[in-house]
């Protein structure tokens, strides 16, 4: 975002604003409330709205109908990064109205590590109404910065020296993508569908980190009094994800002990652990798993919080 | 999904899936199968479907990712295209929908917490930014590839840590 404004020749002193969480201490979450509060204030102003439909950290998981609704009322271009939001929660792009959307693909859609990506854009901003042979074509659709994929398959081949896009997301195309990439995709998806898609799968995932949840809450009060869910507690408001704040210098003995006991999980430095049950490889012993071999680590790093 | 396990061929418990998804068993097929088509056909591998292969020709092979991928983000098939990187489509979307006029619409309004605790304490806003970049760079290129990665691996002692952003 720093080198777009740069690149239209603004800075982030005039053309940036942050959403923070309003009280940090007591809270890592942002609520719509809050969201809404910065976009109003900030509104005749503003050109464009990006968040992440599930915010990496924490785990919390924005209302993005509510939001892009209100930012749009107020003239506002609003655009999802949805990294951590697909594959692992229900969306509706569409029916929601959304801008615009990008996202990856090797977390929840398992495509493999920096694979292909993704791009999400409403149909009403990609219409294409003028014919190649027009007098001026690029007047009927929005100018962006094109590749030779872009433009009609009917075309691509013809190498006409004009850039002519195709209607839809794929007039976004630039070059003949990677085919091992997209069949790796591929593969995936072909799974997901075999599952039932997202909204079959949520049903899983709302059980499996209920679950987590409810194996933490039982954990012993000393080992609860180490570390804190900052994850949202309604399930509304997050995906497959709880992150957990450790005390004060805990991180490095309990990811060790963890590892040792071949449980997979990351870190967020300095003090967050991320633990996500995926609902289409993970299941109810995985929680349990984790949380046997959590309750240890944090009973070693308490004893030994310099290791 | 292809299971990760430890040099003694126990288990892991993988709950990393909100960083790096595990592989699906049916990568692999799908994976030959493409190699097949490519050192059988060459380039006819654009045009032209392998006997007895289910997947499309690479020409549609976009197409056919756009299909499956469009229920999973609920949109019209059309609205989607499988390309390029995270980062990469944020700025293609930026270059075709952000015009800010200095003198009117140039904000853009982004989530702060978006950043790594060591940028967060510090006053100017500036700062975090010119230092940082975007934090969707940092977890597109770098964040997602240091997972704890021994026991699962199964091949090495090497501990990979996530670095401290």
């Amino acid at each position: 975002m720093e080198t777009q404004l740069r690149h239209h020749n603004l800075s982030n002193e005039t053309s940036m604003v942050l959403i923070e969480p309003p009280s940090p201490e007591e809270s890592s979450t942002v609520s719509t409330e809050h969201i809404l509060s910065v976009i109003e204030k900030h509104a005749s102003s503003t050109a464009l709205l990006l968040l992440p439909g599930i915010q990496y950290y924490t785990g919390q998981l924005f209302d993005i109908p509510t939001i892009t609704a209100f930012a749009q009322k107020h003239g506002i271009f609003v655009i999802w990064d949805l990294a951590h939001a697909v594959g692992n929660v229900p969306l509706a792009l569409h029916d929601w109205n959304v801008d615009a959307a990008a996202w990856c693909t090797y977390k929840y859609l398992n495509s493999g590590p920096g694979c292909i990506g993704g791009m999400f854009v409403h149909s009403r901003h990609s219409t294409v109404t003028t014919a190649i042979t027009a007098e001026r074509p690029q007047e009927g659709y929005t100018n962006r910065l094109a590749g030779w994929w872009g433009n009609d398959k009917k075309s691509r081949f013809v190498m006409a020296t004009k850039f002519h896009p195709v209607a839809g997301a794929a007039g976004f195309q630039l070059s003949n993508p990677s085919i091992l990439d997209i069949t790796s995709l591929t593969a995936s998806l072909e799974v997901f569908a075999l599952a039932g898609g997202v909204a079959a799968l949520r049903k899983k995932s709302l059980k499996l980190t209920a679950f987590l949840e409810v194996l933490l809450q039982e954990m012993a009060d000393e080992e609860k009094a180490l570390y804190k869910v900052i994850t949202p507690t309604d399930p509304q408001q997050r995906g497959a994800q709880l992150s957990l704040k450790l005390s004060d210098g805990l991180l490095d003995t309990v990811m060790h002990e963890l590892e040792a006991r071949g449980v997979i999980v990351d870190e967020r430095r300095p003090d967050v652990i991320r633990v996500a049950p995926a609902p289409l490889y993970n299941n109810h012993s995985d929680c349990v798993s984790f949380v046997d071999a959590f309750s240890t680590a944090l009973k070693a790093a308490k004893a030994n919080p310099a290791k | 999904m292809v299971v990760t396990v430890d040099a003694e061929g126990q288990k892991s418990t993988y709950l990393c899936g909100n960083s790096l998804g595990l592989q699906p068993k049916r990568t692999a097929t799908r994976i030959h199968q493409y190699l097949t088509t490519w050192g059988t056909q060459g380039v006819q591998g654009h045009f032209k479907v392998l006997d007895g292969s289910p997947l499309p020709t690479w020409l549609d092979a976009d197409a056919r990712a756009a299909e499956l991928i469009a229920p999973i983000v609920g949109a019209q098939e059309p609205e989607v295209a499988v390309m390029q990187t995270l980062t990469g489509n944020l700025h293609l979307l930026m270059s075709a929908f952000y015009r800010p006029d200095p003198n009117g619409r140039h904000k853009i309004i982004l989530e702060a917490k978006a950043f790594p605790s060591d940028h967060v304490g510090h006053p100017s806003l500036s700062e975090p930014w010119a230092s940082a970049a975007c934090a969707t760079e940092r977890r597109a290129n770098q964040d997602d590839y240091s997972l704890p990665w021994r026991r699962s691996c199964g091949t090495t002692t090497c501990l990979m840590r996530r670095p401290w952003y």
